[in-house]
């Protein structure tokens, strides 16, 4: 878990990670190797869904539940 | 000096005069995630550590921009974080539009001509899209983004004068409809606040009276 400390200048993101995860670990392994079946592979990006970033509008029932919930 | 919880020398933030605008809006959450990406030290994935904003198009390693700016002509392959403003929809508050809820209010300090404070609440949303042309990348990009804005949520909200601010939605991985080659994480960000004014009046009521009459 990071560390998160507030600045004294007022900035926001400090962060203390601890040194015992490592690239190449467990985790950042496992992604990687499923980014690369993703890359070496057409048929996965084939199939991804599109998005438009300027037709792009979140419900408007998602975003009241964020606020409410 | 040890850090302090708390900045207790901060200025005076420009917010106090313009207030929450659909433009700085924007600008808030750009100044949220330009400076995240401004220091090597606060970016907590490793594998993103290379990826500093410079306000420099030529030098940054990562373009952050809104997304009337973003040119993917210029992009040059460079991971990017698109920041689009959402629907931004006014809301009546009930008991006098608000006013109860005026913290300084006091009906009996208020003088006859000095009007009471109006307010609405805003309820908006903006979307975050962390792009790259490496889906793995993108998937990392958007996982910093929505993890900083989570931890952050309640400093947010208090540092630019929010009434809550939630992540709302962090999304799959898509393809980019302008952008081909580009894959996104579409983070949204939901917010509401309240926008307070007063009216005032710079001459009475019927000034001028004009009768006329028709023969």
């Amino acid at each position: 878990m990071p560390w998160v400390v507030r600045g004294q200048d007022g900035s926001f993101d400090q962060v203390a990670q601890p040194e015992a995860v490592q690239p190449g670990d467990i985790n950042d392994g496992v992604l990687s190797e499923a980014t690369d079946i993703v890359d070496t592979h057409g048929l996965p990006k084939k199939m991804l869904p599109k998005v438009s970033l300027f037709k792009f509008e979140p419900p408007k029932s998602l975003v009241n539940q964020a606020l409410n919930g | 000096m040890a850090d302090t919880p708390y900045n207790v020398d901060a200025e005076i933030s420009s917010l106090c005069s313009t207030g929450l605008r659909p433009d700085i809006l924007t600008g808030v959450v750009l100044r949220i995630l330009t400076h995240h990406f401004s220091r090597e030290k606060g970016i907590s994935h490793p594998q993103l550590k290379g990826y500093l904003w410079s306000n420099n198009p030529k030098d940054t390693k990562i373009n952050i921009v809104p997304l009337w700016r973003w040119d993917t002509r210029r992009a040059q392959d460079r991971p990017a974080v698109v920041v689009k403003r959402n629907a931004l929809r006014p809301k009546q508050l009930a008991l006098a539009d608000g006013a109860a809820l005026v913290h300084d209010f006091h009906p009996e300090k208020i003088p006859a001509n000095q009007p009471a404070t109006q307010q609405v609440a805003m309820v908006g949303s903006h979307t975050i899209f962390a792009l790259s042309t490496i889906p793995y990348q993108a998937e990392i990009l958007g996982s910093e983004i929505s993890s900083r804005l989570i931890q952050y949520a309640q400093v947010f909200q208090s540092e630019f004068g929010f009434h809550r601010f939630r992540v709302a939605e962090i999304g799959a991985l898509h393809k980019v409809e302008e952008a081909s080659e580009y894959f996104s994480i579409p983070i949204t960000v939901a917010y509401t606040y309240v926008d307070a004014w007063q009216v005032w009046s710079t001459s009475p009521y019927l000034k001028r009276l004009v009768f006329g009459t028709e023969l």
